[in-house]
């Protein structure tokens, strides 16, 4: 069964959030795992990334994802963190109910970045990965289980 | 699934608590970390605008491209006489601020230095106290203890908020006239 968990002592902001897919049965789902294996020093440049897109800020260089203009539209809901050859894949989902405008970035599979251009297979994973049922349930579990916190229901 | 639940949880004694401190708050090296990146994202940003080069920058730093690139790459290791020569460099200013977001166990992390830029910007890049609007400058507390405001007889005010009932003991105690370093030095 998948999870979902999020990126250590990075907040969670109001309007957007940030974690990690986990899916131990799924071998493409390799993000989390590849995370916590780099250096203190390369978390430390996810995580300020992290902070940054949760904050709104817009920093290419560190982040972006694909507009319509851009393989005919196809992934629009693919996302990616960048550091070096550093690639953290991921979608984006609007996951609370009670506040359409929340965006969470899940990040589901690390690539090693050798080619200039955006290697494909990786966007269309994540699209794959965004409309599996599992996922979808997981995401959801996540959520509800975050809002019972919140209202003090754990 | 308890192994992701664990993530965001650390021990204390023999307790698990939910931890939800940001990671600036880990250590000190960390939020230096933090802000030297706010630091040098400026300064990516003033690149990517297209007017300045990393080679031009180097060039009026007199040092090479490559510390340059070594220095961008280095977030946790500025010093504040580096962070002053690539202001500069890049034909800006730069100035420390500290703030008081209502964040003291840092569970949020520093807030981008851009968002102070912004509302600077949006205010009209006021460069002294007397170009601040007075609606703002009414609300705008320069120390816990001091606050400016804006009167009808056009003059600003420092207050000293010392008093237990701010609302009926407040004095104007300091007259605002001169710049802000002589009227710290009244108080």
């Amino acid at each position: 069964m998948p999870g979902i968990c999020s990126v250590e002592h990075v907040r969670n902001g109001t309007l957007r959030g940030v974690g990690f897919l986990i899916y131990p049965s799924n071998h493409s789902v390799t993000a989390h795992e590849t995370f916590h294996g780099l250096s203190e020093e390369e978390q430390k440049y996810f995580r300020v990334s992290a902070d940054y897109w949760v904050d709104g800020l817009i920093c290419p260089r560190r982040f972006h994802g694909w507009n319509k203009s851009e393989f005919r539209g196809q992934y629009q809901r693919c996302f990616v963190f960048k550091q070096d050859e550093h690639r953290f894949y991921g979608f984006l989902l609007h996951p609370k109910d009670e506040e359409r405008r929340y965006q969470y970035c899940l990040l589901a599979s690390y690539a090693w970045k050798v080619q200039q251009n955006t290697e494909e297979r990786y966007l269309r994973q994540c699209v794959e990965l965004g409309d599996t049922a599992p996922i979808h349930g997981a995401v959801k579990s996540y959520f509800n289980e975050s809002r019972g916190v919140k209202n003090g229901k754990r | 699934m308890e192994q992701l639940k664990a993530t965001s949880m650390r021990a204390v004694g023999s307790k698990m608590v939910n931890d939800k401190r940001h990671w600036t708050e880990s250590s000190l090296s960390d939020f230096i970390y933090r802000i030297g990146s706010d630091f040098i994202s400026q300064i990516e940003m003033k690149l990517e605008e297209g007017s300045l080069t990393q080679k031009s920058l180097a060039i009026q730093l007199k040092v090479s491209e490559g510390s340059v690139s070594q220095v961008l790459k280095s977030p946790g290791n500025l010093q504040l006489d580096t962070m002053v020569k690539y202001a500069r460099a890049c034909g800006m200013k730069m100035s420390v601020l500290l703030y008081d977001d209502g964040d003291k166990e840092n569970k949020r992390g520093p807030i981008h230095p851009d968002i102070f830029r912004m509302c600077w910007e949006f205010s009209g890049r006021p460069s002294d106290f007397f170009a601040l609007p007075a609606r703002q400058l009414a609300a705008f507390a320069v120390t816990g203890e001091t606050a400016m405001t804006a009167e009808e007889d056009g003059m600003f005010y420092l207050r000293n908020n010392r008093s237990v009932n701010i609302a009926t003991k407040i004095k104007p105690s300091v007259r605002f006239g001169g710049s802000c370093a002589t009227t710290a030095s009244q108080r």
